[in-house]
């Protein structure tokens, strides 16, 4: 595609851009430039896709793969965008990306024996979710699900804090190596029901466990996407650039031998 | 909570309070109610550590974290383990 045509694409909006892919798809002659628009849709995505995939990087799953799925479910958006709905793109974009990218993670973790009421709990959530964004091509807000569901907001809330928790994961694991106990049980344990432990004093530490784990990712995210230079860093700590750049190789190695190291328990 | 005096960064602290947490379930799960809250206690101990000398911790720096903004995820990371405590020990909040 030449540069002009390029400009004329990158003018237009991406309900627009949809709109003239729908208009060329399956046609023979047409199909440079459906690919030409398809190319265009997802370039100007690619950061939302990243986006919502770094948000789900705790769940032990290597990005690359968390992104490929986010792009499944870009492409799925691009296919079943109600154009006659006031909604924008992104906002839709960004429901079926995150919904992919659980799905990917679902299928990757079925080898942990998730507790009947937990599924039960996750499916009724996730069937409100889906009826109402059908309805009225949104998400639903805690007080909208939780209508649905007969449930207060502060009840929606902590469901959907307990299900995100159960992908949590501790990056820190290979850190301590010589710990006694180095291999602690999943945190879906918490979701469990059980005669010693009463179910809100058990939301109390999910709710703490989901505190630090957010804390967790900002610091990885600050690390390697928002970071000052390490030049900067070396001046304001006293230390050398090189000794920096070590530090975060370290950080690095052992997120990687961390998952890894996932990765091999779950095959 | 194994080896306290080793905790000098955000990760690291983080790690291990992820650890004991799922810990302390598992022995609350097992009715070792002693244990339990030993291990939450631990927790919040270890946080408070933390606390004392943030501005030791290269990490906040390198992430360009304000430390103002940690303090405050982490306490309330404490708030949530000490009314955890309280309901343990019988004296609700």
């Amino acid at each position: 595609m030449d540069d002009t045509k390029r400009k004329s694409l990158a003018s237009l909006t991406s309900e627009e851009l949809i709109e003239r892919f729908r208009a060329t798809d399956g046609k023979a002659r047409a199909r440079s430039e459906t690919l030409a628009l398809q190319d265009e849709i997802v370039r100007r995505n690619v950061g939302l896709v990243k986006s919502i995939a770094i948000q789900f990087v705790h769940s032990g799953e290597p990005l690359d793969d968390l992104i490929q799925a986010g792009y499944i479910g870009l492409l799925n958006a691009v296919a079943n965008f109600d154009l006659a709905k006031e909604t924008r793109f992104s906002t839709y974009a960004t429901h079926l990306i995150r919904g992919e990218i659980r799905h990917h993670i679902r299928d990757r973790h079925t080898t942990i024996r998730i507790p009947q009421w937990v599924q039960t709990m996750n499916r009724r959530l996730k069937e409100a979710e889906d009826s109402f964004f059908k309805v009225k091509g949104r998400p639903p807000t805690l007080s909208e699900l939780g209508e649905r569901l007969a449930l207060t907001p502060e009840q929606v809330a902590a469901l959907l804090r307990g299900r995100e928790s159960m992908t949590y994961v501790s990056i820190d694991q290979e850190r301590r190596a010589s710990d006694p106990n180095p291999a602690p049980p999943s945190v879906e344990r918490l979701m469990t029901p059980s005669d010693g432990l009463p179910p809100d004093v058990k939301m109390r530490i999910v709710l703490a466990i989901e505190r630090l784990t957010r804390i967790q990712q900002q610091v990885v995210e600050g690390l390697f996407y928002h970071g000052k230079s390490q030049s900067e860093v070396g001046e304001e700590l006293g230390i050398s650039q090189r000794q920096v750049s070590r530090m975060k190789d370290r950080i690095l190695s052992e997120m990687r031998e961390t998952l890894e190291g996932q990765s091999e328990t779950e095959n | 909570m194994t080896d306290t005096s080793a905790t000098t960064d955000l990760l690291t602290l983080i790690g291990r309070a992820i650890e004991q947490l799922q810990r302390s379930v598992t022995l609350l799960e097992q009715c070792e109610k002693e244990g339990g809250v030993t291990g939450l206690a631990d927790v919040i101990n270890e946080i408070d550590q933390y606390l004392s000398s943030p501005d030791e911790d290269p990490l906040l720096c390198l992430a360009s974290l304000p430390a103002s903004h940690v303090r405050e995820g982490l306490l309330g990371v404490r708030a949530d383990l000490t009314s955890v405590i309280d309901v343990l020990r019988g004296n609700p909040s």
